[in-house]
């Protein structure tokens, strides 16, 4: 035991002070954190474009009449020829050209298409707005049509949200949202491959450099294979948790660091005049209620499916990295071990289309999945216990086989050099 | 009855299809350095590692000191592999603790000793350098202190010299003799004959997973020495084509190499040259270099055991 543990202090403190760590435990959730700021600069600041629309005088007067002028369009109707007009649009690029369908084409079809002509890209919000007010001037035409005045309609109009709600066993309703859900489920699940793929290859590596520069023989007359084998692998263990728990504390300071600076912000500008800002600093805001109402409870089981898989994984990848000399000769037995790891992101669409189906709870127990598995599914419903039970002993009795099936093939492994060994090679080390 | 440190007795070590040695018994006396010798594949490396209890055999016992090897053996053993290994990244000072530390010394005693031998081997000044930083002889230095600096009862090196310099050979021949006079019981294995001459008390001789030959160096030689000789003279060099009661092995200007009929010895030698105008400088006896010893034993279909680098 005490050895494992002079093993274990060397290898996570080896790992957890080198610069790579710092660096990526800083910079994974700074450059989340920047994404996410982008975002926000992008949704309150966007860029004014100015435009002079040109709409030809024979256009249907029905929409002509009604096209008034905003801040940022300015609706021109003008009797100049079309080539003098498309002229003008090549001259400046300040400049579109507006095609409206015809007064019978509009009394009669159901089906409407305008083109806008510019010589450069036309972005969304340009494209919107014109929509927007040629969609209002023909409905305006239509409700004359029919005989309802602009009263009535504007009585007509109303707003609907369909809000989903989340029953728990003590009665309380929760809001939910199957949308954010999913995507947390998702985002958990690649962080699990992630993890669970990323700490894997340094755990190999550190076996095949050991291996390759021959310490290996050193330290085994030192101590048993198994304990070093342990150590190392307690030790990178150990590195994931504390990169997640430095994830969880930077999460929550650069949250409260966003509240503090954006929050007011957001309040100013959702109140502000700017009709098309509104919507989305709307929906920026519901975004951010809706992630403060997400039941976190999938981030206490992290740790423990994290563990589990990477014990389970870590353990087959040690066993890999133990058989050969270096890297490249690796990966005939990596093969059949990231299979299986990356299935379940594969598979994660499936389990968030129905994850109380037959299929979701299979791969949630089958212990090979069931770290990315289940923990897709807890973001999106409440698992019952029994299951999550079932899973953790499936899961923890695999990787105990695993680390005994690794220790066997290591302790041949380690002092094998020279030719690659076949699978049925490795498979009598197992035996011995 | 020799004083044995380490025994073995009837080991047999299996591997997958092949034997890599079979029925070996040997005995190491205590403080003295003992040499594995033979070819590469003889089983000298996986008799080493039965004994630093890497592998373990599958038949047979091994003795320590008189009991029973077991694991916690461990902390008196000094093993340099033959394929040197160490942490390149790791700070000289932190890899030989951390080693010392493996072997059961204290975090406290593996610090005041490797600090010790660090500087004793004029390597203070790379103590808080990664081993990368220094070049390959310094290297094998701190590989020699992270093996023998928590003071093992028995110390097993595999090619100690292979890959120094003179000077830095120099400085660790002196160490492993001032070891074995503080009573370290030393084995050592090699493929370089001349270092087995000058540093081994015994030897044992590996072909093929068997021990073919264990004994006391200077038994050997005598063992095998073939009733031959050696002279030295200035003159005539027909006094010694001519004679007729040896037959000339080698004969050059001034040096003739002649091997004698049983029975007959130094004296009849000196008898017939005194007869002669013969200046003669000197005649010894012949003792076989380990080197042809080797070669006659292991064959010449076995693989050249002389490696020379």
């Amino acid at each position: 035991m005490e050895k494992i543990w002079i093993i274990f202090k060397r290898e996570y403190l080896n790992i957890v002070r080198k610069k790579t760590f710092l660096i990526s435990t800083f910079l994974v959730p700074l450059s989340f954190a920047l994404i996410f700021g982008i975002q926000i600069l992008a949704a309150v600041f966007v860029e004014e474009e100015n435009y002079t629309i040109l709409v030809p005088s024979d256009s249907s007067p029905l929409i002509t009449k009604e096209l008034s002028s905003t801040e940022t369009l300015n609706f021109k109707v003008t009797d100049a020829p079309l080539d003098s007009l498309k002229a003008q649009v090549i001259a400046s690029k300040d400049k579109l050209l507006l095609r409206l369908p015809s007064t019978e084409q509009i009394r009669s079809n159901d089906k409407l298409s305008l083109d806008i002509v510019g010589t450069q890209t036309i972005s969304k919000a340009v494209k919107k707005e014109v929509r927007e007010k040629v969609e209002q001037a023909i409905k305006t035409d239509r409700t004359r049509q029919v005989g309802i005045t602009e009263l009535q309609l504007e009585e007509l109009k109303f707003d609907l949200k369909i809000k989903t709600q989340k029953l728990d066993k003590s009665g309380e309703e929760k809001s939910s949202n199957t949308a954010m859900a999913s995507i947390i489920g998702f985002a958990v699940c690649f962080l699990m491959y992630m993890l669970m793929g990323i700490y894997g290859s340094i755990l190999m590596q550190g076996i095949i450099e050991e291996k390759s520069n021959r310490i290996v023989e050193v330290i085994v007359s030192s101590v048993k294979p198994f304990q070093l084998l342990m150590g190392k692998v307690l030790a990178i263990a150990s590195v994931g948790m504390t990169q997640f728990l430095l994830w969880m504390v930077l999460t929550l300071v650069v949250q409260a660091g966003i509240g503090f600076i954006a929050g007011p912000e957001l309040m100013m500008d959702s109140a502000g005049s700017q009709p098309g800002m509104e919507v989305d600093t709307n929906e920026l805001q519901s975004t951010i209620a809706e992630l403060q109402s997400f039941d976190w409870t999938v981030l206490w089981f992290f740790p423990f499916y994290f563990l589990g898989g990477f014990f389970l994984y870590g353990s087959l990848m040690a066993a890999a990295g133990s058989a050969v000399d270096n890297i490249q000769d690796a990966q005939q037995f990596t093969l059949p071990v990231t299979i299986p790891l990356i299935l379940p992101i594969l598979f994660v669409a499936n389990i968030i289309q129905n994850p109380n189906g037959y299929f979701a709870i299979a791969t949630s127990l089958f212990p090979f999945f069931s770290p990315m598995a289940m923990l897709v599914r807890m973001s999106l419903v409440e698992v019952p216990w029994y299951e999550v039970v079932l899973s953790m002993v499936l899961l923890v009795g695999a990787f105990l086989g695993c680390i005994w099936l690794a220790a066997r093939i290591y302790r041949t492994g380690i002092l094998m050099y020279g030719k690659k060994p076949s699978f049925k090679e490795v498979f009598r080390w197992i035996r011995t | 009855m020799k004083d044995n440190f380490l025994e073995l007795h009837g080991i047999t070590k299996r591997y997958d299809q092949h034997v890599a040695v079979r029925d070996v018994s040997l005995g190491v006396p205590r403080g003295k350095i003992y040499g594995l010798l033979g070819p590469n594949g003889a089983g000298k490396t996986s008799t080493i590692r039965m004994i630093t209890g890497i592998t373990v055999p599958d038949e047979g016992q091994i003795l320590f000191d008189g009991a029973p090897l077991t694991p916690n053996h461990a902390r008196h053993v000094g093993y340099m592999p033959e394929e040197r290994g160490l942490y390149k990244k790791m700070k000289v000072h932190e890899q030989v603790q951390y080693l010392l530390t493996l072997k059961g010394m204290s975090p406290t005693d593996a610090n005041h000793v490797t600090r010790e031998w660090l500087i004793e081997l004029g390597l203070r000044d790379w103590a808080k350098r990664p081993l990368a930083d220094l070049s390959k002889g310094m290297q094998q230095k701190v590989q020699f202190i992270s093996t023998v600096a928590h003071r093992p009862k028995l110390l097993i090196l595999d090619e100690p010299f292979s890959g120094l310099d003179p000077v830095n050979a120099k400085v660790i021949e002196e160490r492993i003799l001032k070891m074995k006079a503080e009573g370290t019981t030393i084995i050592f294995s090699t493929h370089r004959m001349e270092q087995v001459e000058e540093l081994c008390d015994y030897i044992a001789l590996f072909n093929r997973g068997e021990v073919i030959l264990e004994e006391e160096i200077g038994a050997i030689r005598e063992q095998f020495q073939k009733n031959s000789y050696r002279i030295d003279f200035v003159g005539d060099a027909s006094y010694i084509r001519n004679a007729n009661m040896w037959q000339i092995l080698e004969l050059e200007e001034d040096t003739a190499h002649v091997q004698l009929p049983e029975g007959q010895g130094m004296r009849e030698i000196i008898r017939y040259l005194m007869d002669t105008p013969l200046e003669v400088r000197k005649v010894e006896l012949f003792l076989p270099r380990l080197n042809d010893i080797f070669i006659e034993l292991v064959g010449k279909d076995a693989p050249t055991p002389v490696a020379n680098r």
